[in-house]
């Protein structure tokens, strides 16, 4: 049996754990397994569970799991595991699904293999995940009865295959008042401030070729003509010439427009893993050579400083 | 409150624009390479030195590698942290949970005789492999409370007021001291080593200590490509010239008029 976490948000599923969820049945096609879902959520998520594919919805629930303890969490996961028996405990790789993860490898004594895209299960099993910022695959052998993976996110679509009933079965776990010692306090939804990033059709992008905070105005200029989001690279951001906010790359914001500008960036792997699901990508850059050109489909050779006030000349005319 | 803290750091080759495999795929190439730690690792550095500056106390730097992760833990020393450990193996069959165990023993080790860390500090997921387990599994280990990928931290007494950032929003955390926290990038900006502090961290300690893993149960094969998505950028032209061509696309792209 292949046993996933689904999390949910008022008794929908997140996008992430669906796609969990369309995963665990390619690999259930696979090891002839059946397909149970595990969450801290209403007996209403059976319903759409059944549509997902899962047969038997086990429902977590303790008075004091009103909200999320890591701790607590991984316990009731871990008492819940020791109980069905699963070949694999899937979780997405959410900033949740990897922390509680995490702690239900340290409770069993197990490793978990996170960011996980492809199984395949054979005698042994070989798994392939993300690394290096999804600049490498990396495969590695279970050596244990129990898999405990995260799947990296995106790396299927949700998509339904819906099964006859799903039927729900409340588990009460064991839990002391330490499995509580970090729980959430409470929750700000966070404001979106002025043209985001993540949304914005175009999005300019500044790096050390701007060669300083101020040097940004020319690309503020642009952006404002454009209606363009401007962003920057690690070195701007680490130099103070950005908010950290406005990085793009592995450990800053994931852009996808239908066009990125990049002027001044070399094109380093982690900076193209926040910025390769651009759908066209311009480069000003000095160097003929740069990295970033093998990724781009159109470039500028020479000084951002002298080549965007021109373009913005142009568009002014225009 | 002195604040006695430990920020474990890891040292990965700085690959830039491409990384090179070595012909069996188990390493990466980093003959050319200079080498460096995550950003994550790079705020959690930061953070102990501003939190000592604030506080009093002690921030100590440790790493488990071969015997060049010195280079970074120097690094980490010339921008204010006061000393370092360096776990040093040449062995390279280490997953996640075998450099928790070792690190946690250190930690024990240390603590007996120089008392307990309020604060150990990780990054969230280490540069390269990612795996985003060492702090976790570290903080079980010690019995402490932990939170993943914080946002922000306040030391009030003996309580770490923490934000994290997570689909919901800003979530808010109250644990007792000590704890365990993997920090992420962005939380606070990194200032670089300075001349003086380069000079003085030549003369702060480092303490070397051998190890080697224990059993394992996820066996490592070895790095593979992920497709080449490789292309050639049609080049536009060289200066300010292009720009006529320039705004030609963004017509083409129907994004001005
Ligand atoms: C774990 C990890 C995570 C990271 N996460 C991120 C991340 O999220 N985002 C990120 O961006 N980086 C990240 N980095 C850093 C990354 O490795 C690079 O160091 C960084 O992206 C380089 O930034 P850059 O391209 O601006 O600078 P450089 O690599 O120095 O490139 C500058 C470019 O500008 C060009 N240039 C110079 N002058 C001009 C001019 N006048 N006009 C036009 N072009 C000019 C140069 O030819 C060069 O190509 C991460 C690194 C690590 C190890
Ligand atoms: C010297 C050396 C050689 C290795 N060679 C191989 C190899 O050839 N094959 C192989 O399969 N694996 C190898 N590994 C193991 C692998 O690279 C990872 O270190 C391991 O899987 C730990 O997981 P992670 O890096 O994903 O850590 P994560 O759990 O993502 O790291 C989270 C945080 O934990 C801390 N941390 C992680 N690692 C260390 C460390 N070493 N020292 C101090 N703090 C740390 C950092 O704060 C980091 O930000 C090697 C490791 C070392 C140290």
């Amino acid at each position: 049996m292949i046993l996933v976490f689904v999390e949910h948000r008022d008794g929908q599923p997140d996008v992430a754990s669906l796609q969990t969820l369309s995963f665990a049945r390619t690999l259930a096609a696979q090891t002839g397994d059946s397909i149970e879902a595990v969450a801290f959520g209403p007996d209403s998520l059976a319903d759409i569970l059944r549509d997902y594919g899962v047969s038997r919805y086990h429902s977590i629930t303790d008075d004091q799991l009103t909200a999320y303890a890591c701790e607590a969490w991984a316990v009731s996961l871990q008492q819940l595991t020791d109980l069905l028996r699963p070949k694999v405990l899937l979780a997405p790789g959410s900033v949740k699904g990897n922390e509680v993860m995490a702690y239900v490898g340290a409770l069993s004594s197990l490793c978990v293999v996170t960011n996980v895209c492809q199984v395949s299960a054979g005698n042994e099993w070989r798994i392939t995940r993300s690394s290096w910022g999804g600049g490498l695959f990396e495969n590695v052998l279970i050596e244990q009865d129990l898999a405990l993976l995260t799947l990296a996110t995106n790396t299927v679509e949700a998509s339904e295959n819906a099964v006859d009933s799903c039927d729900t079965l409340p588990f009460t776990p064991a839990l002391q008042t330490k499995h509580f010692r970090a729980q959430i306090k409470s929750v700000e939804s966070s404001v979106d401030e002025g043209m985001s990033l993540k949304t914005a059709p175009i999005v300019i992008g500044g790096g050390r070729g701007v060669g300083s905070g101020e040097g940004f105005a020319v690309l503020e200029e642009l952006g404002e003509i454009l209606q363009a989001a401007v962003g920057g690279s690690r070195v701007t951001t680490n130099n103070g010439w950005r908010a950290h906010k406005q990085q793009i790359g592995l450990t800053g914001n994931h852009i996808s427009p239908k066009l990125y500008i990049a002027c001044g960036i070399s094109g380093a792997i982690q900076h193209m893993a926040g910025c390769k699901n651009s759908e066209t990508i311009l480069v000003i850059n000095t160097d003929e050579n740069a990295p970033i050109l093998s990724h781009a489909d159109y470039g500028v050779i020479g000084d951002l400083h002298e080549i965007v006030p021109a373009i913005i000349e142009e568009l002014k005319k225009s | 409150m002195e604040m006695n803290i430990l920020v474990c750091i890891k040292q990965i080759p700085d690959v830039g624009g491409k990384i090179k495999l070595s012909d069996d795929g188990r390493e990466i190439d980093s003959r050319n390479l200079g080498f460096t730690i995550s950003p994550h690792e790079e705020c959690a550095v930061e953070q102990a030195i501003q939190i000592v500056k604030a506080e009093g106390g002690s921030a100590t730097v440790l790493t488990l590698g071969i015997a060049d992760s010195e280079n970074q833990l120097r690094d980490s020393l010339a921008r204010g942290m006061n000393k370092g450990v360096l776990l040093h193996t040449e062995n390279s069959n280490w997953n996640a949970n075998q450099i928790a165990h070792a690190i946690t023993a250190s930690i024990k080790r240390m603590e007996a005789d120089n008392g307990t860390f309020d604060l150990i500090l990780f990054g969230v997921e280490s540069a390269d492999r990612g795996n985003a387990q060492v702090g976790v599994l570290v903080a079980h280990a010690l019995d402490r409370p932990s939170v993943n990928g914080i946002n922000g931290l306040e030391i009030e007494g003996d309580v770490a007021l923490v934000k994290r950032d997570s689909d919901e929003g800003t979530e808010n955390y109250e644990l007792g001291l000590p704890a365990v926290l993997s920090v992420k990038d962005g939380m606070n900006l990194p200032r670089f080593p300075s001349l003086k502090g380069t000079v003085m961290a030549k003369k702060k300690p480092i303490e070397i200590i051998a190890v080697e893993p224990d059993d394992t149960g996820v066996r490592f094969l070895q790095f593979e490509r992920t497709p080449e998505h490789s292309k050639q950028a049609v080049i536009l032209g060289r200066g300010p010239e292009a720009a006529a061509d320039v705004v030609q696309v963004l017509k083409q792209l129907e994004l001005v008029r």
